[in-house]
């Protein structure tokens, strides 16, 4: 068999390989592992190359594999403690952090994983933004909060921010790096020339990852936290009234406009789900004094 | 015409020398200086004068530290955050750093041992990926101390304090 016809044929083997472990526990990543290394063998490799070859294949298998919770919380928290070494530190309001709290845990409690740890933190930051990262740790810059008018406007950002850790989207962001680390890693051993491995990499990714998957976790991720914020009794208009605004004062949107999808888009989906799914005539808590007073050290700065 | 020429040279050097000298000497000249700033990097801050004292903290680049003694070449300082130690004093410098110098500034490590900080059973998650981050990281403390007080201040609330939040502010869910 030629090389041009084995580098295909082992990748091809190992992608099915890989897929079946998002349908159920077929084989496992040390199986898929030992498959490759096999398959590399006798397709005429030395035994350091088949080993690094099966050692690919089982992170591509294992890139498939859900993230443990314990690990998504240590990553979770690294990812905080440079949030506030890298964005900004966390706004000395003790009561504001705890409103912006219960608000949090309020909505959380009806999520899909009501089981994470979830903690809600505002960073002093002037840009407009919201993120969230693994196992729960979600983030609203002081800029955020002003740009906000009531309760079920931070209630409907809130819960955007807890979809994404309910969806698993990072989790999905970094199974796909490690996927391509694998690739990576059979395309060196199959050929020494970097320049080929890494092209057989972006193959791989384009396979497997379309371009613009990031935009659907975001929509997705509207979707589900308006859902969300409604469920917890909150006014199911609040997430899109807040992106509306943000996208209305051009320039203002800071990180949220140039990580999230365009505004407009964003708005006419929300709309649209409003009132496929009825959720406006639900009513829903707006609290706008409440929000008013909670966020008052915020006005007066 | 090359003796004034050299002449020049001569003053000009010496003018030189003299700046440079009244420069140093205007450091002591007026006593200790209130305040000195971490010239490179990072500096180390120790319990001692002694070079093998043991080290207190790690201390950013541009970080104020005021002055509250002198002892073998080193600064006796206070830390921005209240503790003293001793840091050498070639690692500072009485000039306020720049704004972008400022980015580091403030401890970035406790170099103190667990026991020392009465530091109790680690928190899960942040702590230990807190240990890793500032080993690996010049990570600021306050960062790390931030991250714990999100965590912790989340594990306070308990079901009931939510509860009376969604009750008061007449939130009900459909």
């Amino acid at each position: 068999m030629t090389k041009t016809l084995r580098i295909p044929l082992i990748f091809a083997a190992v992608v099915a390989l890989a897929a079946c472990e998002t349908t159920g526990p077929i084989l496992t990543t040390k199986d898929i592992q030992t498959i490759g290394q096999v398959a590399a063998a006798a397709s005429g490799k030395s035994k350091e190359e088949s080993e690094q070859v099966g050692q690919g294949a089982g992170n591509v298998a294992g890139a498939f594999s859900p993230l443990p919770y314990d690990k998504e919380r240590d990553l979770g928290g690294t990812i905080a403690i440079k949030a506030f070494a890298n964005q900004g530190p966390r706004y000395a309001d003790d009561k504001l952090q705890y409103y912006v709290n219960l608000v949090g845990l309020s909505v959380a409690r009806r999520s899909a994983r009501p089981e994470v740890e979830y903690s809600f933190a505002v960073i002093a930051d002037d840009d407009i933004n919201a993120f969230a990262g693994p196992g729960g740790y979600i983030f609203v810059t002081t800029a955020a909060v002003r740009a906000m008018r009531n309760e079920a406007e931070l209630a409907g950002v809130l819960a955007h921010e807890i979809a994404h850790v309910t969806e698993r989207h990072m989790n999905q962001m970094l199974r796909r790096n490690q996927a391509i680390n694998g690739f990576v890693q059979i395309g060196n051993a199959l050929d020494e020339n970097a320049r080929a491995a890494g092209e057989l990499a972006k193959q791989g990714e384009d396979i497997l990852f379309n371009r613009g998957y990031d935009q659907r976790f975001e929509y997705e991720a509207d979707a589900v936290g308006l859902e969300l914020a409604t469920s917890a009794g909150y006014d199911a208009r609040g997430l899109r009234d807040f992106v509306a605004r943000i996208g209305q004062e051009k320039g203002k949107s800071g990180g949220w406009g140039s990580t999230h999808p365009a505004s407009s888009d964003r708005v006419a989906r929300m709309d649209q789900l409003l009132v496929s799914q009825g959720l406006t005539e639900l009513g829903g808590a707006v609290n706008a004094d409440r929000f008013r007073a909670a966020t008052a050290s915020l006005a007066a700065n | 015409m090359k003796l004034p020429v050299r002449w020049m040279a001569i003053v000009a050097a010496a003018g030189v020398m003299l700046a440079a000298g009244s420069a140093a000497f205007s450091q002591t000249r007026g006593g200790t200086p209130k305040t000195v700033y971490v010239k490179g990097s990072s500096a180390i801050v120790r319990t001692g004068p002694a070079t093998n004292a043991p080290q207190l903290a790690t201390v950013g680049k541009g970080t104020a530290l005021a002055v509250v003694g002198t002892a073998s070449q080193r600064w006796k300082v206070r830390l921005p955050d209240g503790r003293q130690g001793f840091i050498t004093q070639i690692s500072t410098t009485p000039d306020p750093p720049s704004a972008s110098d400022r980015k580091l500034a403030g401890v970035l490590r406790d170099d103190r041992g667990a026991g020392e900080m009465g530091a109790g059973p680690s928190m899960r998650g942040v702590s230990a990926t807190a240990e890793a981050a500032a080993g690996t990281e010049l990570i600021p403390m306050k960062a790390v101390a931030d991250a714990k007080a999100m965590e912790e201040l989340a594990k306070s609330i308990k079901p009931a304090d939510i509860d009376m939040f969604l009750q008061e502010g007449k939130v009900v869910a459909p």
